[in-house]
């Protein structure tokens, strides 16, 4: 260690030791116990090192809180890419999820199935002045045969 | 408890609760080099936000073994701030402080007219200055780490460290005269 290096190790990482370079942080100390030249130069640096820390931030915890929130909420996605990651069948695990697309596929099976059956069941509750149309109608259409 | 490294490979095979784990306790550290770097916290709060997405995003890319966790945010944070100010072309003018004298002692006020001048004189620094400044006095990163952060060598570190310092020196001396 010479004056020189001293002199470049304080005048970047200043007077505290703990910054200095691992591999160099003995010599120099030593050197600074020894050097008359070097003692100045840390209390030059020790000054600039106090300014330093003057500059403290304003309490952060309500900003940092908001910043985690925002990230979580990024996180969680929204309904329709719920649903999609649902639907679509995990290739990894085809035979416990291929279902999930089956079953999306026969909704609409399904629904003209209901559907169907919901207009079966109104034919059965017609009205008595429906009835009484529908067997004239029939009544007719026998005579017609008959003249015919 | 457990360790960081369980955490981290958790986080590589998708797990977003070990993600959170991360977060919570990297958040804090992130936004004040952010912080430190930018003009206001609403800016602070934005680029810490996108560092911890695009870090969640690009997990594959992080290599534990290579480079600590710490290190590899700070490194995101450092561009998305370089981004930053690029986009915007900022011109770094730091809101004066402005204490309340009349609650405050006269040393406090002293003392917070000096920490608004040390604010400024930071901020009159280069971006590069800034970050080696911030990184290796107020992060407490090792020359090595520092220098992986900014993609530096640790000499050009050390010499960017060194102006860095000079400028503010005759900054503060000029100003405090």
């Amino acid at each position: 260690m010479n004056l020189e290096r001293f002199t470049l190790i304080v005048e970047s990482y200043g007077a505290d030791s703990h910054r200095w370079p691992v591999d160099e942080r003995a010599e120099a100390l030593e050197f600074s116990l020894t050097s008359p030249d070097a003692l100045s130069l840390l209390d030059q640096a020790a000054a600039l090192d106090h300014d330093l820390t003057l500059f403290e931030l304003p309490d952060s915890a309500r900003s940092v809180r908001r910043v985690e929130m925002a990230i979580f909420s990024a996180l969680k996605p929204g309904r329709l890419e719920r649903l999609l990651k649902w639907v679509l069948p995990d290739f990894d695990d085809l035979a416990h999820t291929l279902w999930r697309p089956t079953l999306v596929a026969c909704l609409p099976l399904l629904l003209g199935v209901v559907i169907g059956l919901t207009l079966t069941n109104n034919t059965d509750e017609l009205s008595l002045d429906e009835e009484l149309g529908l067997l004239a109608f029939t009544d007719i259409v026998r005579e017609e045969w008959n003249n015919e | 408890m457990e360790d960081e490294r369980q955490i981290i490979e958790r986080i590589l095979a998708g797990s977003e609760l070990a993600f959170r784990q991360i977060v919570d306790q990297h958040s804090q550290r992130i936004f004040n080099y952010v912080r430190r770097m930018t003009r206001n916290s609403a800016e602070a709060e934005d680029i810490s936000q996108e560092t911890f997405i695009r870090f969640w995003v690009s997990r594959d890319r992080f290599d534990p073994g290579r480079v600590k966790l710490t290190t590899w945010l700070h490194r995101i944070a450092h561009n998305l701030c370089v981004d930053y100010f690029r986009q915007r072309q900022l011109q770094e003018r730091p809101a004066p402080v402005q204490p309340d004298r009349q609650d405050s002692p006269d040393t406090e006020y002293e003392l917070s007219i000096r920490a608004g001048v040390v604010h400024k004189a930071l901020m009159s620094l280069s971006e590069r200055q800034r970050s080696a400044i911030v990184l290796c006095h107020y992060q407490n990163f090792s020359q090595r780490d520092a220098a992986h952060i900014l993609d530096l060598s640790v000499d050009a570190l050390e010499s960017l460290l060194r102006r860095g310092r000079r400028k503010l020196k005759q900054k503060l001396a000029k100003e405090l005269e």
